[in-house]
């Protein structure tokens, strides 16, 4: 099949989809920022300006899935409109295509970027951070937007280039098993974390006892993840650890 | 207090847009966000410290769908802007920044609860944009169509900075008057709150991703800092 989108528009909608969630909003959420990120390509697919405005109005509808991986279903949804353009059929219907893809491409990088790989690093962060590397927070930021831009880019040039079979090729990843070894690494990192936190001379509960401070620190941990899995939220935590903290001052 | 004001709210306001609205980099980050208005506000230090304790809170909470949570970036932004401005005012030694942070951090909460109907607001507000995109697009205006995407996170910007503006004000306003006539324990406890509220974040986050196959992990990085510990010790 001939080609009609070069590298050059296909990295265009990719830095466009850094603004997917621009105007999100409960009716349609990214809808507009997904119809956005792909109408300069769409303007290189068809000639047509009827057919433009169709298609452009199809991507208005309702659109919601992982900002990291809606690059991933761009790419996919501009090789389907190339193809409707170039075969003028019909059937070829990208708006249920993406449709079908954004559950879960959502459900994927929900699990994958929200809840596994930005913990992990949020809590490198907090231990850079804490041992006092001045240069943290840019630490941080490195080591998270290299994978997700990465993501973004590669995401949509190889959605471009498959179509819907970039499902197969997600397929073959062992994803579980990745986020699984993503959240061993996390809970290492935060027993690090507590051993520093309980090492740091500014953070000593019990003062010139490295044992009980550790053993203090422990319980308190204990304590909270209880208090937790009660479905108390952080911020009803906070107030609760604040008045104990200022009742036992008075005690 | 109203250039740090202005610096606040509109640096504070643009650093929260990365949250919702634009490229979602985790420059809104709490380790991120409060260094950065410490950096600008005059103490790099105080912001660091705010972004270490409240970083972890608010890790596991996610924006899913229609969820709303908790704005980590503006709490960070507040807690560090008020902290500084209070810090100047009041002409206190560091050892007060602990309390003074930690009052801001009790303060601020009931805002942030605030700020999330605000956030539904603007959500509910930038449907009006699709709507506006859907006559363009009919009326052949398509080059058009990228501001008016765009005008959506303009939206989220006012309620960012017109919180943060508020919000600076009022806590900055409370603790000026109300610190001295605080009683010394009070001061004490909220010394003692600031400490103990990185174990609270380890705590969310362990809650989130602790399964019974991980506790080996957990405990190797506790053994792996004493063992460096005890390494460093004897050189």
């Amino acid at each position: 099949m001939d080609r009609k989108l070069t590298n050059y528009d296909l990295f265009k909608a990719a830095l466009k989809s850094f603004f997917i969630q621009s105007s999100w909003n409960f009716e349609r959420m990214q809808a507009l920022g997904f119809a956005y990120c792909i109408s300069n390509a769409l303007k290189n697919i068809y000639t047509d300006q009827v057919l433009l405005k169709n298609s452009l109005i199809r991507h208005l509808e309702f659109f919601n899935t992982n900002p990291y991986l809606a690059p991933t279903i761009a790419g996919v949804v501009l090789n389907w409109e190339e193809k409707h353009a170039i075969s003028k059929d019909n059937s070829i219907d990208s708006s249920s295509l993406k449709a079908r893809l954004m559950g879960p491409f959502g459900a994927i990088g929900d699990s994958l970027f929200w809840a596994t790989f930005r913990p992990l690093i949020g809590i490198l962060g907090f231990i850079l951070a804490f041992i006092e590397i001045k240069e943290a927070p840019i630490l941080f930021l490195i080591i998270y937007n290299i994978p997700t831009f990465g993501i973004r880019f590669y995401g949509l040039f190889k959605g471009y280039q498959l179509g819907p079979s970039i499902i197969e090729e997600i397929k073959k990843i062992n994803l579980n098993l990745f986020m699984a070894r993503m959240k061993e690494i996390s809970c290492f990192l935060l027993g690090l974390s507590l051993g520093i936190y309980a090492l740091s001379p500014n953070f000593q509960i019990a003062k010139d006892s490295l044992p009980l401070n550790f053993i203090l620190c422990l319980v308190l941990i204990c304590i909270l993840i209880l208090l937790l899995r009660k479905k108390l939220s952080p911020i009803t935590l906070i107030y609760f650890i604040a008045v104990a903290c200022i009742g036992l001052k008075y005690i | 207090m109203i250039k740090n004001l202005l610096i606040t709210s509109i640096v504070g306001g643009l650093i929260g847009l990365d949250r919702t609205a634009i490229f979602q980099t985790m420059i809104s980050q709490p380790i991120v966000a409060a260094p950065v208005m410490g950096l600008l506000l005059g103490n790099f230090a105080y912001g660091i410290a705010v972004g270490i304790v409240l970083q972890l809170i608010w890790l596991p909470s996610l924006q899913i769908g229609a969820a709303i949570v908790c704005n980590s970036t503006l709490a960070s932004v507040l807690v560090t802007a008020s902290t500084i401005e209070v810090s100047n005012s009041l002409s206190q030694p560091d050892g007060s920044f602990t309390s003074i942070a930690a009052f801001s951090i009790f303060l601020g909460l009931p805002l942030l609860i605030f700020e999330q109907k605000l956030d539904i607001l603007v959500r509910k507000a930038n449907a009006f944009w699709v709507k506006e995109a859907e006559k363009l697009i009919t009326d052949g205006k398509i080059s058009l169509i990228g501001i008016t995407n765009l005008s959506g996170s303009i939206f989220f910007f006012i309620k960012n900075f017109v919180f943060l503006l508020v919000s600076t004000i009022v806590i900055t306003t409370v603790i000026n008057k109300s610190y001295f006539f605080l009683p010394v324990n009070f001061n004490e406890g909220f010394k003692l709150f600031f400490v103990l509220m990185p174990l609270l974040g380890i705590a969310v986050v362990l809650e989130s991703v602790l399964v019974k196959r991980n506790y080996i992990y957990f405990f190797s990085g506790i053994l792996t800092t004493i063992v460096l510990k005890l390494i460093l010790e004897n050189r």
